[in-house]
């Protein structure tokens, strides 16, 4: 479980979560964010992804609180799931806690399942179904790998690999 | 014989328990161009789907020979290395997968050599031109948010680029204006040699008008009911496919 929270104390302060978190079997991954905006024209991004395979399971549980003296603050949440089968969960547990009238909040959350139709395109291109799979959870995770330093992005690639290569046989 | 590259024999197949295909016959060889036409539920994309083994149908009886090879029960990716390539009605959406990266991707699978990477996007450039596809989609994630028209333009450059010995078309000119039909048949026309074949599926007969097809089959209820020339497109163009049912 990781909870990162960011308290907005100062007028004018950001923050920026970015976080994914892939799940297989018999794990339950927990994760999420906290931000207490707590002066005027604060700001924070949320941008979580998860990836649940063999029945794995996934958590986003997250807190927004935007305080009254928080004017001209702005929120925006964006979490989206991928379930490589039909036995992992995902869960999302977002609590928005807006106590002004003068925010500008978004909440997006997206779930969805790697469909039989996409990896058969795939597939015709010559694709094993193991590299279908890696290549749809790989360009799931691009927006997050793209942010990341280039040795650590190439780390993120193999390990995604990797975990796929246990998900069959 | 060394110039045929597929024949389909006795082929029937179900989906969800319903029979679709009642016995297919189909021999194409290297050089020619086929067309089936059909009505709506006739089982045209169910014998392309059926051609790259696709899970969701299933084959009760028949074969598939292809370039030499029995590959009725061949999975799909070693159906599409062996040198089969489809174009899809309705591609599919892969976020944060460049058209680049794909086709690179890909073409590696397909060849089993590892990609030279400024030949390639050379040859990728002289291509989109060709199509008047904008470059700037090269970096675009692939289908996602193209036009109907890009994403029909888009399965042929992956055509010219995979350079398949079979190539099948379903439904590759439905939904098009008449400027990217032609851009279509120019692609085709560009992928044709005498050592590959093409068989296009279609509901209508705007594609013929702008390509010179050798064979043209007409598909009812699961069977090929006529085989003809050009000429037959033509009869069917003017009467429909009520005679035949």
């Amino acid at each position: 479980m990781l909870y990162p929270m960011s308290i907005l104390n100062g007028e004018g302060a950001k923050t920026e979560f970015t976080g994914i978190s892939f799940a297989g079997k018999g794990q339950n991954l927990d994760n999420g964010f906290k931000v207490i905006h707590n002066a005027k024209n604060t700001s924070s991004i949320v941008n979580a992804k998860s990836i649940s395979k063999n029945g794995g399971k996934c958590t986003y549980r997250s807190l927004v609180r935007i305080e009254e003296n928080a004017k001209n603050s702005k929120s925006s949440v964006s979490c989206e799931s991928l379930m490589l089968d039909d036995i992992s969960i995902s869960d999302t547990i977002p609590v928005n806690d807006i106590r002004t009238d003068d925010v500008e909040f978004s909440h997006e959350a997206k779930i969805g399942k790697i469909s039989d139709k996409t990896i058969f395109y795939l597939m015709s291109r010559g694709l094993s179904e193991e590299d279908a799979k890696a290549m749809i959870v790989r360009g799931f995770a691009y927006p997050i790998s793209k942010e990341l330093p280039v040795e650590y992005a190439v780390e993120m690639n193999n390990l995604i690999n990797l975990e796929l290569e246990g998900a069959i046989g | 014989m060394s110039d045929q590259l597929l024949e389909i024999k006795d082929l029937h197949v179900k989906a969800e328990d319903k029979e679709i295909l009642k016995g297919i016959y189909l021999k194409i060889n290297k050089g020619e161009i086929h067309v089936i036409m059909g009505p709506n539920g006739s089982g045209k994309t169910t014998t392309a789907n059926a051609i790259l083994n696709n899970p969701v149908y299933h084959k009760v009886r028949g074969s598939i020979e292809f370039d030499g090879e029995n590959i009725t029960n061949w999975k799909t990716d070693e159906i599409a290395r062996r040198g089969i390539f489809m174009s899809f009605q309705l591609p599919e959406e892969i976020p944060g997968v460049s058209v680049t990266n794909f086709l690179k991707y890909a073409k590696n699978k397909v060849t089993g050599r590892p990609v030279k990477i400024f030949e390639f996007k050379d040859e990728l450039k002289k291509y989109m031109e060709e199509l008047n596809m904008n470059p700037k989609n090269m970096e675009r994630s692939l289908n996602v948010g193209f036009s109907g028209g890009e994403k029909k333009k888009n399965e042929i450059l992956q055509m010219l680029v995979l350079n398949p010995k079979l190539a099948i078309l379903d439904e590759t000119d439905s939904g098009l204006d008449v400027d990217a039909i032609k851009t279509v048949s120019k692609g085709i026309e560009m992928f044709k040699n005498n050592n590959n074949a093409v068989l296009i599926i279609t509901h209508n007969t705007k594609i013929l008008h702008s390509l010179k097809v050798d064979y043209v089959h007409v598909l009812v209820d699961g069977k090929i009911v006529k085989t003809g020339n050009q000429n037959l497109a033509k009869e069917i163009e003017e009467n429909g496919y009520a005679q035949y049912k």
